[in-house]
């Protein structure tokens, strides 16, 4: 009966998952490729990595080398590199100093001044005090650390604003910069330092790397280790990203405050230091400007103003783009004020996007996570009263009887256990046991968090259920429970790690012990199904836990909502309901079809949910809701959903029809054999799950507050009716 | 994704919150929700299907129009008055006494009081378009007849194709009663539902369906200005209330889904063509509760429970307006409820007379009384 190509390899393949029925035709199937790729949902992934924030100012920073390397024939040469690279680690040391402060929180504009002043302090320490190299260079370190300190007593300990406490240490350093000029220009004029240590700091070179480079990367690797894996780090940035917060934590928010200004003080003198030997030029204009290059520098590389934010690479990154951005601009002759003008400019639009996107990122990353794809369905069955469909609508739930009636909240799926006793999962996170005569008696069985979901027993009697947002878990008969797994393999193709189990959904054993469980969707949490709807993408996947070894690993891939999973009859395959395709699938996962997939039913008048044995060798499967044409036209058209989703409230978009499900009895043949409705919705709304039990039929619902019981009459079996022709499968 | 989509995208990244859309008022103030409505009595012990309009007539009687019949209901017996040719719907005493009936598909006729077999009197406006949608009558003092078409597209029982096209092909009329053409006075509105003359004789209200409000029109039909704010409703029918005040009944109420696909043309065009009516996305008269029927997120049953608050396919409301078009008071029945689609509407003494059409009942209530 059931068609099939052979299988042409084996493990783990993509399913034969298409939104379109029998997509045959090339133009069809370039039409459905084109709508399983999502620019929107790749950029969604994308953007939601951490590593993305330093990724767009070193896509800048690439631009702007190879840029300057196409147009300008001398950019790239070694001995412009080599004085590029002496430069950029001098200017390169005074942004590391400006991203600590920024990332505490403040802002230093004195570092031009400091930068220079130093410059003064070490050749007048060397040239005019005489002082050996050796203890000249620690001398100007500690002057650095000395005007650092001063900015930082009175941003900490004063309380003044950075903005201001800075900009006016600027103009007092350089005050003192130019009356130490005009008293001893004469004198370090005419001086020059000979000295071994001062010329390698000057023109020499480690491995290739000048000096300053090498210190630079040092300075890089201390400077990261101290932000991202310190005490000292951690707090700095729990200082930028909330003052209150950080106090209230214990922090000690004026030494740190002090702290990063203090660094800053040193990484300028450091350049200071670098750039004495590097020139022996104690000039009063050295640095002037400098704050507006660095803090374009800084911003440019990612750190933002706001605080909080920021590593020293991405100062690196900022620091390359703007000395490569002058060095490039010098080469082609631009002049000092375009510079000054383009650099202003790159400074607006880096402020302006640190602004937006800083605030913006999460809320544009929600607005399109989700991408809406073209669903396509067969003819919708007729099931109207009189159609003669055997999914024609009856009456035969509405006389079932109530177990729990407002004692339970969302029992997902039921089942019973050897002593008759009634097990059910419910939104509480607990699964509940009803017992006794009628089954009255109600107990907490366990209590697990989550949703409990679908559930199995195994062979010693423990019942092994899905749990949506944990994951797979195993209750032993005494009501303990023990985690059987939470993740599986990640899938190194994609963008997001879908290692964790996000949406564990329903199990069933196999005869050798191991567990086919489904995850419904690896994108959205469990009380975001619907966008899981919305969207129509094969998000979910079918796992198996193996108890003997306990790993888990991902059977198939790429299913569209897996929901209910059964074992067949034989213990050969699992059968696999894709709730917004309504169709099944069936998997071989041993005997002469192993690895096989295909098709078994397809084209159901509703959603698929759980599907179980039934006790006669043919399965019951429970439709959650109904389609509706307009849902129907609705995922042909996916534009059409992407706009409701983002023009109107979620309790005003147009769902599947959940407030009318139903069962279906089909065989093994895939024939549909009877159905069960509660036509007016009147007390089994949703239903998700039925079990089969001692000649009655047990039925869950998500959103119902009952477990409803129904006497199966053994003697009605409706003549069988031909499923809907299947399509041609492929695997692999 | 289309360009257009792209740049809102970016705006809304850039300044978000500021996107804009046309918003529906929300049910407070004077239409502050209730569920007034279904505490109302019912005129009959049975049902009566689909209810258009209720008249009360000199003798006491209540005149009804149920499908193509006019009952008249004296003390809980029906007994059918007259049988028209096509769906009966709103109804005036003329001046003469005899009772006149607008018939959907067909025009505006007259039957006597006690019965006898109706007479076609008007079924072409001045513009020589026929009157195949009469929606509403209204006598004036001086015996002239006040006509709404509500669309020269669709006749009446096709109201949802006009909504769904968004036409404006309504019309306001007067037939002096010489021949079969009536005057028009007004066209190109958007489904006039309901018409009355204001209580200073100065001009006619006529509601506007289509576009949620219910406007002022001179009696020569020159001008035209909104009497009401835009309202959260479909209004149907519009007539006077005590003290200088007006009665509306409003058959559906609006739904941000609705309106939003309204604009989604692609969408509505395939709808129309391949989906039966009843299953549009669409406000309706009554709820079906079929799983075929639409569904939104907030219909969802949960625990056994439909949520009053859910977004309504189909509402039962009735408003009185004061004559600065603020409402003062409002009878509701909500989702969950049954009394849905109020076509009608109608005060005689102290009597409130309201058609329930998606409820099949005539409802009535005391004024004054469970208010």
């Amino acid at each position: 009966m059931t068609v099939s190509v052979s299988a042409r390899t084996r493990g783990h393949r993509r399913p034969p998952e298409r939104n379109i029925p029998a997509a045959e035709g090339l133009a069809q199937r370039v039409h459905q490729a084109r709508q399983r790729l999502s620019v929107q949902q790749f950029l969604a992934e994308l953007f939601e990595k951490r590593w993305m924030e330093p990724a767009i100012p070193l896509a800048v920073l690439v631009g702007v080398a190879l840029y300057f390397t196409i147009t300008v024939p001398t950019f790239a040469t070694s001995g412009t590199l080599l004085s590029t690279t002496q430069e950029l680690s001098e200017f390169a040391f005074v942004c590391v100093g400006m991203a600590v402060v920024m990332i505490s929180g403040g802002i230093d504009l004195s570092v031009g001044s400091m930068y220079a002043l130093s410059n003064m302090v070490a050749l007048l320490l060397i040239s005019v005090a005489g002082v050996p190299v050796a203890v000249a260079i620690p001398l100007t370190l500690l002057a650095g650390a000395v005007m650092g300190a001063v900015n930082g007593a009175i941003v900490a300990y004063l309380k003044a604003r950075p903005f201001l406490t800075t900009l006016v240490t600027l103009i007092i350093f350089r005050g003192v910069l130019n009356l130490l000029d005009l008293t001893y220009s004469a004198r370090t004029a005419e001086s020059s330092v000979d000295n071994p240590l001062w010329t390698f700091l000057g023109g020499g070179a480690v491995v290739g790397i000048p000096a300053a480079g090498a210190v630079l990367l040092v300075v890089l690797v201390v400077g990261h280790l101290l932000l991202s894996r310190s005490r000292f780090g951690w707090h700095i940035v729990a200082v930028g990203a909330s003052r209150r917060a950080a106090r209230h934590a214990g922090i000690r928010v004026e030494r740190m405050l002090m702290t990063s200004y203090i660094v800053s003080g040193i990484m300028c003198a450091l350049a200071g230091v670098f750039y004495a030997a590097r020139l022996n030029s104690a000039s009063a204009r050295v640095g002037e400007g400098l704050e507006l290059s660095v803090l374009t520098a800084v911003v440019v590389g990612g750190i933002s103003l706001a605080g909080g934010k920021g590593t020293v690479w991405r100062a690196l990154i900022g620091a390359a783009i703007v000395v490569l951005l002058g060095k490039g601009l010098l080469l082609m002759n631009v002049s000092g004020n375009v510079y000054q003008a383009i650099l202003a400019v790159v400074l607006l639009l880096a402020v302006g996007l640190d602004v937006k996107w800083g605030k913006n990122r999460g809320k544009a990353i929600q607005k399109i996570y989700v991408n809406p794809t073209l669903v396509s369905y067969d003819e919708l069955p007729d099931v109207r009263h009189g159609s003669g469909s055997p999914y024609e609508v009856n009456d035969r739930l509405r006389a079932a009887e109530g177990i729990g009636v407002g004692q339970v909240e969302g029992p997902e799926d039921v089942i019973l256990d050897r002593q008759g006793r009634l097990y059910c999962g419910v939104r509480q996170g607990w699964i509940l046991r009803f017992s006794g005569e009628d089954l009255s008696h109600r107990e907490v069985f366990a209590r697990i968090g989550g949703h409990p979901l679908g559930m199995a027993f195994d062979a010693d009697d423990n019942l092994v259920v899905c749990v949506g947002g944990m994951g797979l878990y195993s209750v032993a008969p005494d009501g303990t429970v023990r985690k059987l797994t939470d993740e599986t393999k990640r899938t190194w193709t994609r963008l997001r790690d879908d290692s964790r189990l996000r949406l564990a959904d329903d199990l069933d054993i196999a005869p050798d012990g191991k567990v086919y469980f489904s995850e419904a969707t690896t994108r959205f949490d469990m009380a975001d199904w619907i966008l899981d709807g919305v969207e129509g993408r094969p998000n979910g996947r079918l796992l198996c836990y193996d108890p003997a070894t306990g790993t888990t690993e991902t059977v198939l891939d790429g299913l569209v909502f897996p929901n209910g999973v059964c074992q067949s009859h034989d213990g050969e395959s699992v059968l696999i309901a894709s709730t917004w395709l309504c169709r099944i699938l069936r998997y071989w996962h041993s005997g002469p079809n192993k690895g096989r997939t295909e098709v078994f039913m397809e084209n159901f008048p509703g959603y698929l949910d759980n599907i179980n044995r039934a006790s006669d060798g043919t399965y019951w499967v429970a439709l959650n809701g109904m389609r509706s044409p307009a849902y129907d036209l609705a995922m042909r058209m996916p534009a059409f959903r992407r706009r409701m989703m983002k023009q109107i409230p979620r309790d005003e978009w147009l769902y599947p029809s959940m407030n009318h499900g139903c069962v279906v009895k089909v065989s093994e043949q895939g024939e549909v054999l009877e159905t069960l409705w509660d036509a007016g919705a009147t007390v089994h709304a949703t239903i998700t799950s039925m079990r089969e039990h001692d000649g009655y039929l047990y039925i869950g619902g998500l959103e119902n507050n009952r477990i409803g019981r129904i006497k199966l009459d053994p003697s009605r079996r409706d003549e069988g009716h031909p499923a809907a022709p299947r399509a041609t499968v492929h695997t692999g | 994704m289309p360009a257009t989509e792209t740049l809102h995208l970016i705006r809304e990244f850039l300044f978000p919150g500021r996107y804009e859309r046309a918003a529906i008022p929300s049910l407070d103030g004077g239409l502050a929700a209730n569920d007034a409505l279904d505490a109302f009595d019912t005129v009959t012990s049975e049902p009566v299907t689909e209810p258009d309009d209720v008249l009360v007539g000199p003798d006491g009687a209540v005149r009804v129009t149920s499908g193509r019949r006019v009952l008249r209901v004296t003390g809980g017996a029906v007994e059918t008055v007259a049988t028209l040719p096509g769906d009966a719907g709103a109804m005036a005493w003329a001046a003469d006494g005899s009772l006149l009936v607008c018939v959907a598909g067909h025009g505006l006729f007259r039957v006597e009081p006690d019965g006898g077999s109706p007479q076609l009197v008007a079924d072409r406006g001045s513009d020589d378009r026929p009157l195949h949608c009469l929606t509403a009558v209204a006598v004036a003092a001086d015996g002239s007849v006040y006509l709404t078409d509500g669309s020269t597209a669709h006749s009446g029982p096709d109201w949802i194709r006009d909504l769904m096209e968004r036409n404006a092909a309504g019309r306001v009329l007067r037939w002096d009663g010489r021949d079969r053409t009536a005057q028009v006075l007004r066209g190109g509105l958007a489904y006039p539902h309901g018409v009355t003359l204001a209580g200073d004789g100065s001009g006619l209200l006529v509601t506007e369906a289509w576009r949620h409000r219910i406007v002022r029109l001179s009696l020569d039909g020159a001008s035209v200005r909104d009497m009401t704010r835009t309202l959260p409703g479909y209004p149907a029918r519009i007539t006077p209330g005590p003290d200088g005040t007006y009665w509306v009944a409003l058959f559906a109420m609006r739904t941000q889904l609705v309106e939003f696909v309204l604009t989604q043309r692609e969408y509505v065009a395939e709808m129309m063509r391949t989906i039966d009516p009843d299953f549009w996305i669409r406000p309706a008269l009554r709820t079906l509760n079929s799983g075929l029927a639409p569904l939104q997120g907030g219909q969802v049953i949960k625990l056994g429970v439909l949520k009053p608050w859910a977004p309504p396919r189909s509402y039962g409301l009735v408003a009185r307006f004061d004559a600065d078009g603020d409402p003062i008071e409002s009878f509701h029945s909500r989702p969950g409820g049954g009394r849905h689609g109020i076509t009608g509407v109608r005060q005689s003494g102290d009597t409130l007379f309201v058609a329930a059409k998606g409820g099949d009942q005539v409802l009535t209530t005391k004024a004054g009384a469970g208010r």
